[in-house]
């Protein structure tokens, strides 16, 4: 599959945009609900990072798809010039805190996640095999 | 967001119903809006979650926030009516162990009150 790939403005108004489009085409894949609630709301965290990390003013979104023995393996990246402000790395689930459990529900939720910092470019991978409603 | 308000002869409990998102976009007004009920004395809050679609960790902290600000003075807050996925947030992120959630708001209104 051709990478679906779109360059946004780092803003609230355009994470709801890259959420509707991924939302979208979960639903157009037949996509369980637990499966896109999960996949939307991890894309929600890695984008809600950049609003309040990156320090840049944009954004691009790239959603490939895989055929694979297990099934449907959605691969998205979200990347930015490099992060003007590092990211907490802790995954660590704290309990009683007011902030800090973005990296822990992506990496509990997605089948893979990674978040890359090169001189270059910013990446957080996200990487989950879809089920749908018909095996739920 | 809005509110509605159970009184008996000692108790005050707010029910507090919060929007079909709540996310890093809207977290602050929601976090405001409560944390103004808890100022005002009403710290026995019921927060239904019935019609919530999605949160993300911006709305979790607004729980958090509620229930940090009420634990010191006796205060309360429930949740109610989470949907199978806000409920397995809450599970994930084990804010399960410190609220406790309800299925109905009645029984929730009546342990609030207690």
């Amino acid at each position: 599959m051709t990478p679906i790939s779109k360059t946004y403005p780092v803003s609230f108004e355009a994470i709801e945009e890259a959420l509707s489009a991924i939302q979208s085409l979960l639903q157009d894949l037949s996509s369980s609900e637990e499966t896109t609630f999960k996949m939307v709301t991890c894309c929600r965290e890695a984008l809600n990072n950049i609003v309040q990390h990156s320090g840049q003013f944009e954004f691009t979104s790239k959603v490939r798809l895989f055929t694979r023995s297990q099934g449907t393996l959605m691969v998205i990246a979200f990347e930015h010039l490099p992060t003007v402000h590092q990211t907490p790395a802790d995954s660590s689930m704290p309990y009683d805190s007011l902030s800090g459990r973005g990296l822990p529900i992506m990496d509990a939720w997605m089948d893979r996640f990674r978040l890359r910092q090169t001189a270059q470019r910013t990446q957080t991978l996200l990487m989950k095999y879809l089920i749908s409603d018909e095996h739920h | 967001m809005n509110t509605q308000q159970t009184n008996t002869n000692q108790s005050t409990v707010e029910v507090v119903q919060l929007p079909e998102k709540l996310v890093m976009a809207n977290s602050d007004e929601a976090h405001k809006r409560l944390q103004s009920l808890i100022a005002e004395g009403k710290n026995r809050l019921v927060i239904d979650l019935g019609s919530m679609q999605f949160m993300d960790s911006s709305g979790l902290a607004v729980l958090v926030g509620a229930w940090k600000t009420v634990r010191n003075d006796g205060g309360k807050v429930h949740l109610v009516s989470p949907s199978p996925s806000i409920r397995a947030l809450l599970e994930l992120t084990r804010l399960h162990e410190i609220f406790e959630i309800f299925e109905d708001l009645d029984a929730a209104r009546a342990d609030a009150i207690a």
